[in-house]
This record gives structure tokens, C-alpha cells and sequence, in this order.
């Protein structure tokens, strides 16, 4: 195979193959909850036919080959010759997972190896297998090929695919000794009812005129019928051992859809036409038979759209006499009522493709690059926004002028709302529903649980909530390791929740919304919570905590040992969970998205673990704050109050200073301490300090430093080279004076 | 008969049955060059057209009969 590098259309192909294997693992779920969703089924055999077809565009033989066969299996279900059992679902799957495994080899590599054709074969063989299988039960099936209709001529499939009606393919291939019978298969064959494409096949079998045995019957017919099926069997009743006999799919496929709305834009084509040799008004000997043309055309058109075009012959005539306003005005109309007939077609359609029509219109797929690119000019917008205050400021005290200074200002208003919407734009652009990420859950929960024995109902809330596409997407990982921990450890086998009084099959809920600015995860189980005096016991064996403080720690504190580095309850390491990274990485990861975790959980009852992530990390509303001569930047959402600190409100305890505010024991912190500045913060003409209280996950900081600047809304850059190692700045950011301003990151400060 | 077998070509009429391939296939091997006009043939049996088939026998004309054309034409096509 050619090593190419991955062109436009392979990159469409790869890009609309991961939404296509997407869409497939969900309807298979849908089906196997509900295997006689109709619609589930048909459009899980759309979205297979269309990638096999698309992989035909391609020289992927391995691919198209387990697509081809899995259509097939899928096309029997959706006829209702097999039930959809878990084994197929099982194979249909793992199937599903290698053509992932080829699409994902074919981006990196820009190719798929030949050494997977072994597998591909037994994949295949495998979902051919249970068609075989369920179908040589009954006699009827029996005839039922599992490869029908492959080896039809292109021109013939297109055909088949604008008829109108369903259509059988037939093959009928007759005994080799059937002409001692007396049969003329032949005759049979032509005699066949409502015939639409036939063809002789086998007579490259013959072999050489010398040793010809005339009487053996090596000619076999193919035939495509519009009769109804009984009429054919009927037909063949006395050959029906000979006779194989499939449907072909029938003409409310998507391509003939696709065909209609072709043939509308065509329409819309031919008036247009019409129109302009109307308009052309041209005098000439040729003008009589151009209007009788386009008269025709009308005439056919209005047809077409069902219009009656009485005002037809009278406009003809008027035309003829110099007058086409009459002519011009009726194809208008058949205008508007082809327009009126496409949307006619939208809505008339299953919502499914009406929605798919429709976002294949409207939306655009562009290159992440594109939008970051775009996102970093705003940013330096925002920047080059944020330097007017710094000008007006400078009209005033450095060139003495007010007036210039309040224009400045203005000016600065109408930009400011101008970069606010464009913000917000392009954050509208960026975000997506978590669905992309939820989809994954269901067929994770049924593996994981079939794997363990257990039953679990997977139920998905508000997915079609939106974040920011790096928020949704960071959250998949936290969110599968969480998920596991949930089906390995939470949730209980069938017998030890009959034993609890549960019902056996176990819910687990994964629920999203948004709260103001923030979008909330929730993942609930009704399993058997987390017993805190079995993580004190496993923290001190761990060495993670002395056993006197584990003792100390309330429940609901105890539990959240489980997020500690290096905690692990389980025995054994299993293949799903229980290496003791679990909890602490879904931590760090949900904390390096600036987000919070919550764990609570009943004994018994089950456990509820709440993710709290920001929507956009796109912008960033910061407090400027100064230390040490130097300005720093601090997220606001960290932010609970700025005050001032007066020595006699210090106590101290031990070595750590506190002061009590709002009836709370508040840590005191020296910022350039934290920065390792050896200066102390500044102290005003009243003695007092300037404080920050900060939000820090769960525990509230007071930190000094040595005074509080103005907000400011930015975009963060991370840091790069060497100072990415530096875990006390989440970024940097410009301001609008050009100096670079740290943004800290509280959390890693302490 | 409904084959008229002669030098240079064979006349196909009406409903070829499948008494006459013995002496279609004859008639080829003596001559595998020979002709063969379809044009008044309404049916031919399947082992008369295996013989046509095997023997690659030039067409001089195909079968008037509409439906029998569709049938054949692209077989013999490339007689």
C-alpha cells in the first residue's frame, strides 16, 4: 500500500468515521434495550451502510470487508429474519472496535497495514457466522443468502435504488440435471413476473466447445423483480431449492433522499433557465419557438409540482404577442412552490434526518487551529482594549487635556462592548454538549458490568449541556476512571443487593446542568457507599495518615481520604480499577481544569461524587494585585473579599498566624513568603495590611500582600519552557501597559 | 426444425428446443467460424445456448424478440 500522506477527503472521511462509529455504538445500545426501535435500527443500518461506502472510496479491503459484513448481519435484523441477541451486539461491537482501531491507525500512520487482514477475515467470518447461523433454522431463512446482491452491477444497485416500490433480486441457479427433467430453466426464468434487469451468469464455466457436455446445466439467471414476494414464490414453487432470494433495500434509503433534493435543485435550475430566455426578449425568427420550448418546460414543470398552470396557455399566447409579464409571473410561482416543497420534504421526514439534513447545511467544520487562532487575536484585542484606560489616563496627567481624555473613554466603552461580544462569540463556537463525552458511558457501563456480574441501568442526564470543547473533552478520563471506580467498587452484585433489599439491578446516574458560570457532573450510584471506618483502616495501612488522626477525622472527612496519592482499597489489582491512581488523578486532573470535586456517600445507600468545572476557560476575570513592586494576577472565582488587616487582630497559634473573621479561625499567609520574596509586605500610615481572603477548595486563606489593583478580563497563555515547571502560575497574560502579568494559581501556592 | 444448419451460418426460428444441441454442437465443431443469425429466434433452450456460449460463435444478428435481446445480448456480445 502507498504511504500518502492523509488527504482532504481521507481526513473528511476519518473525521465523519469517528462520528459515524460514535452514532453506531449508540444505537446498538439503544437496541439492545429496545430491539424493536424501529427507528434505532434503521438509521444504525444507515450509519454502517454509509461508512462502508465511504470506505470504498478508499483502498481499505480490511475495512470495507468487516463493514460489508456487518451491514449484511444488520440488514437481516432489520427484516426481521434474526433477533438481535448480546452475542451479536458482543461481536457487532468488538467489529466496530477494530474498524476504530484501522481508522485510527489510517490518521497516524496514513495507512492501515496489510497484517490486519487476518483479523479483518475473522471479524467478518464471525458476524457472517450468526447470520448463518440463526438462519438455517427455518427453511424459508435457509434460502436467505448472507451475501445477496454484492456482485450486482453498479447501474443496477442505482437503478434499484430509484425504483419505486420494493424489489427482489433473484438468483436462480438450476440443477445441473435439470434438462433430463424436462425443465427449461431458462423459460422458467424468462417467465418470471415483473422483471426490471436480468442476466445470464456461469457461462465462463462452460470450458472449451471439445469436451462440452451440452445436457449438464452450468448457466445459472439473475433477475431483479418489482413482483410482490408472493407472486415470485409463487413462480418458483417448483424450483425453490434452486431459487435464492433477497430484498433489496428498499427506495426510502437516505441516497434516494439525497436523489430528490438533487433533482428539486435541478428544477430550480430549468426555471431559472426558462426565466432568462424569457427575459432575453430578443426579436429574431427563432423567438416563436423559444417561448414554445420554455412553454413546454412549464408545462412539464407544473407537472412535476402538481400545479394545474391554468393561466399556462394564456400566458403563451400573451408571450407570443410581446407581453411575458403573465409568462414571468407563473415561473415565479412554480419558484416559490418548489422552494415550499423542499422544506415540505425537511419536515416530512423522521426528525432524525430532518436534523441531519439540516446540520449538514448550516454547520461548518473547521480546523481547531482556525479558532485558537482566532481566540488569540481577541485575546491581544483584549489587551490592546484594556491599554485605552492607561491612554486616557495619559491625556490627562501627561498632555494636561480632559476633553481627549473623556473621548478616549468613550471610545473605550463601545470597544469594550464590541470585544465583550466577540468573547462570547467565539466561546459560543468553542463549546459543545457533554454528550460527545456521555456517549461512551453506555457501552463502558455494559462491558464493565457484564465483566463483573453485575446489572447496572446507566441513566444519562442533560446531555446536551455545553462547556468549552477543552473542558468537555478533559473531562471524559476523570469522568471513566470514576465511572469504573463506581461499577467496581460501589455498586454491588445482583444477590448482595436482593440480600440489602435493593433491587437487583443497580443505578447509576451521570447527570450534567449549569450553575451560573460553572457546568455541574454529577455521578450518583445507589451501591453500597463508601464505609468510612474501612478507608481509615485502609489509609493507616497505607501509611497515608497516623492512625490516632484517622480516628480524629469525622465521617464525611474520612471518605475523602480516597482522594488522597497512593490510596487504594482494593485487594487485587484488577484490569479495571484498584492501582491506587484512581481518586487522586481524577482530582488533579478536575483541579487542573480549575474545577472542584464533592464526595459524599451513605453506608448503604450509595455515593454521589459532584464535579464543579468552569465553562470557558477561555477568559478569565482577574483581581491585579501587587507584591513586592511586582503585580500579580488572581482568579476572582478564588477571590471571597479584600480588607485590611490590623496587627491587633492577629493571634497566634503555634507558629501559624490566624485571625478570626466571621467566626471563622482564617490562616494568615504572606504572599511574598509563598513567592519566596524576602520582603515583608507593606504596612500603610494606620499600621494595617492589605488581606485577600481566598477560596481554596475547601479551605478559606487569608493572604497578605502589599495592595489590590483593578479587575481585569484576560486570556491566559500557559507557560512555556522552562516556567512551565512552575506550578505556582497557571499562566501569563499581557497587559494593557504591555507588562507581563502572572496569573497565579493559588492552589499550587500553598 | 428451427435451426437451419447450413455452410457459412445457422438460422435460429422460433422456440429452439433442447432436441436440437446435439447437432448445434455438431455443426460448431466442424467449423467453429460459422454464423449464427438469432433474428426470428423467440426462445432458445439453455442447452442449445450453452453450446453457443462454449463454441464462441460469431452473431450475425441478434433476436428480434425484444425481451430474448435483453436476455442475450450481453452474452453474446462477445461471441
Amino acid at each position: 500500500m502507498i504511504h500518502s500522506p492523509i488527504n482532504p477527503l481521507m481526513a473528511q472521511f476519518l473525521a465523519e468515521g469517528e462520528e459515524i462509529l460514535a452514532g453506531i455504538g449508540a444505537q446498538v445500545m439503544v437496541l439492545e434495550n429496545r430491539p424493536a426501535d424501529a427507528a434505532a435500527m434503521n438509521e444504525l443500518f444507515r450509519l454502517v451502510h454509509t461508512f462502508k461506502g465511504n470506505s470504498g472510496l478508499f483502498d481499505l479491503p480490511d475495512m470495507t470487508r468487516v463493514l460489508h459484513a456487518a451491514e449484511d448481519l444488520l440488514d437481516a435484523v432489520r427484516h426481521g429474519r434474526l433477533a438481535l441477541q448480546r452475542d451479536h451486539v458482543d461481536r457487532l461491537l468488538a467489529a466496530m472496535d477494530f474498524v476504530g482501531g484501522l481508522c485510527a491507525e489510517l490518521a497516524s500512520e496514513g495507512a492501515v497495514s496489510p497484517r490486519h487482514a487476518g483479523e479483518a477475515g475473522e471479524r467478518a467470518q464471525e458476524l457472517r457466522a450468526l447470520l448463518a447461523g440463526e438462519e438455517s433454522g427455518s427453511a424459508e431463512a435457509a434460502a436467505l443468502p448472507g451475501q445477496v446482491a454484492i456482485d450486482l452491477p453498479e447501474d443496477v444497485l442505482v437503478l434499484a435504488a430509484q425504483h419505486a416500490g420494493p424489489l427482489h433480486f433473484l438468483r436462480y441457479r438450476p440443477d445441473p440435471d435439470c434438462f433430463f427433467r424436462g425443465d427449461d430453466p431458462f423459460h422458467t426464468a424468462r417467465l418470471t413476473p415483473g422483471l426490471v434487469w436480468r442476466r445470464i451468469v456461469g457461462s465462463e464455466t462452460l470450458g472449451d466447445i471439445a469436451t462440452l457436455d451440452p445436457y449438464a446445466c452450468v448457466l445459472g439467471f439473475e433477475m431483479v423483480s418489482e413482483a410482490p414476494l408472493a407472486e415470485l414464490e409463487e413462480h418458483f414453487r417448483y424450483a425453490r431449492d434452486q431459487l435464492v432470494m433477497a430484498p433489496i433495500a428498499p427506495p426510502t434509503s437516505p441516497q434516494v433522499e439525497t436523489d430528490a433534493g438533487a433533482d428539486r435543485a435541478v428544477l430550480g435550475q430549468v426555471l431559472e433557465a426558462q426565466r432568462r430566455v424569457v427575459e432575453a426578449g430578443e426579436a429574431g425568427p427563432w423567438r416563436a419557438g423559444a417561448l414554445e420550448a420554455v412553454v413546454a418546460v412549464l408545462g412539464n414543470v407544473a407537472h412535476l409540482l402538481d400545479d394545474p398552470a391554468e393561466d399556462l396557455a394564456g400566458a403563451a399566447t400573451a408571450a407570443q404577442a410581446g407581453d411575458t409579464a403573465a409568462l414571468l409571473a407563473l415561473i415565479a410561482r412554480l419558484g416559490k412552490r418548489l422552494g415550499r416543497r423542499r422544506e415540505d420534504r425537511v419536515q416530512e421526514t423522521g426528525e432524525g434526518t430532518a436534523v441531519a439534513a439540516s446540520a449538514q447545511n448550516r454547520s461548518l467544520r473547521v480546523d481547531q487551529a482556525k479558532i485558537d487562532r482566532l481566540m488569540g487575536l481577541i485575546g491581544e484585542m483584549v489587551v490592546a482594549r484594556n491599554a485605552l484606560p492607561f491612554l486616557a489616563a495619559r491625556a490627562e496627567t501627561v498632555y494636561g487635556n480632559r476633553e481627549m481624555a473623556r473621548e478616549i473613554k468613550a471610545q473605550h466603552a463601545v470597544i469594550n462592548r464590541v470585544t465583550e461580544d466577540m468573547q462570547d462569540a467565539i466561546m459560543q463556537i468553542r463549546m459543545m454538549p457533554v454528550a460527545s463525552v456521555f456517549q461512551r458511558f453506555p457501552r463502558l457501563v455494559r462491558d464493565v458490568a457484564r465483566k463483573l456480574g453485575k446489572s447496572v441501568e446507566l441513566v444519562l442526564e442533560g446531555e446536551d449541556t455545553e462547556a468549552d470543547k477543552a473542558i468537555v473533552e478533559a473531562l471524559a478520563d476523570p469522568l471513566v476512571h470514576i465511572v469504573r471506580n463506581s461499577l467496581d467498587h460501589g455498586l454491588e452484585a445482583p444477590d448482595e443487593r436482593r440480600t440489602a433489599g435493593k433491587p437487583e439491578t443497580a443505578r447509576l446516574t451521570i447527570r450534567a446542568h449549569q450553575e451560573g458560570d460553572r457546568i455541574v457532573v454529577a455521578i450518583v450510584d445507589d451501591g453500597r457507599g463508601i464505609d468510612p471506618d474501612r478507608i481509615r483502616a485502609k489509609a493507616v495501612e497505607n501509611g497515608l495518615i497516623e492512625a490516632g488522626a484517622a480516628q480524629a477525622l469525622g465521617d464525611a472527612d474520612a471518605i475523602q481520604l480516597i482522594f488522597a496519592p497512593g490510596f487504594s482499597t482494593a485487594e487485587a489489582v484488577s484490569d479495571l480499577s484498584g492501582r491506587g491512581v484512581g481518586m487522586d488523578a481524577v482530582r488533579s486532573a478536575i483541579h487542573a481544569l480549575h474545577g472542584e470535586v464533592e464526595l459524599s456517600s451513605t453506608k448503604g445507600v450509595g455515593t454521589r461524587l459532584r464535579l464543579t468545572l468552569p465553562l470557558s476557560m477561555a477568559v478569565t476575570r482577574v483581581l491585579v494585585l501587587e507584591a513586592a513592586g511586582q503585580l500579580f494576577a488572581m482568579p476572582v472565582d478564588m477571590v471571597i473579599e479584600t480588607t485590611r488587616l490590623s496587627p491587633e487582630a492577629l493571634h497566634g497559634i503555634k507558629t501559624e498566624r490566624t485571625i478570626l473573621r466571621r467566626d471563622r479561625v482564617l490562616p494568615i499567609r504572606d504572599l511574598n513568603a509563598l513567592l519566596g520574596i524576602p520582603r515583608p509586605a507593606r504596612i500603610d500610615a494606620n499600621g494595617e495590611q492589605s488581606l485577600l481572603v481566598a477560596r481554596l477548595g475547601d479551605t478559606v486563606v487569608g493572604l497578605v500582600v502589599d495592595g489590590f489593583r483593578e479587575t481585569l478580563d484576560v486570556i491566559q497563555k500557559p507557560l512555556t519552557g522552562v516556567l512551565a515547571g512552575i506550578p505556582a502560575y497557571s499562566g501569563t497574560t499581557l497587559m494593557g501597559d504591555g507588562a507581563v502579568l502572572m496569573v497565579l494559581n493559588p492552589r499550587m501556592l500553598l | 426444425m428451427p435451426i437451419r444448419l447450413m455452410k457459412t451460418r445457422a438460422a435460429f426460428e422460433g422456440v429452439v428446443t433442447v432436441e436440437e444441441a446435439d447437432a448445434l454442437l455438431a455443426w460448431v465443431n466442424e467449423n467453429p467460424r460459422r454464423r449464427i443469425d438469432l433474428s426470428r429466434c423467440t426462445h432458445v433452450h439453455p442447452a442449445s445456448l450453452q453450446v453457443l456460449l462454449a463454441a464462441r460463435a460469431p452473431i450475425a444478428a441478434l433476436p428480434a424478440d425484444p425481451d430474448l435481446a435483453a436476455w442475450l445480448a450481453p452474452l453474446l456480445s462477445s461471441n
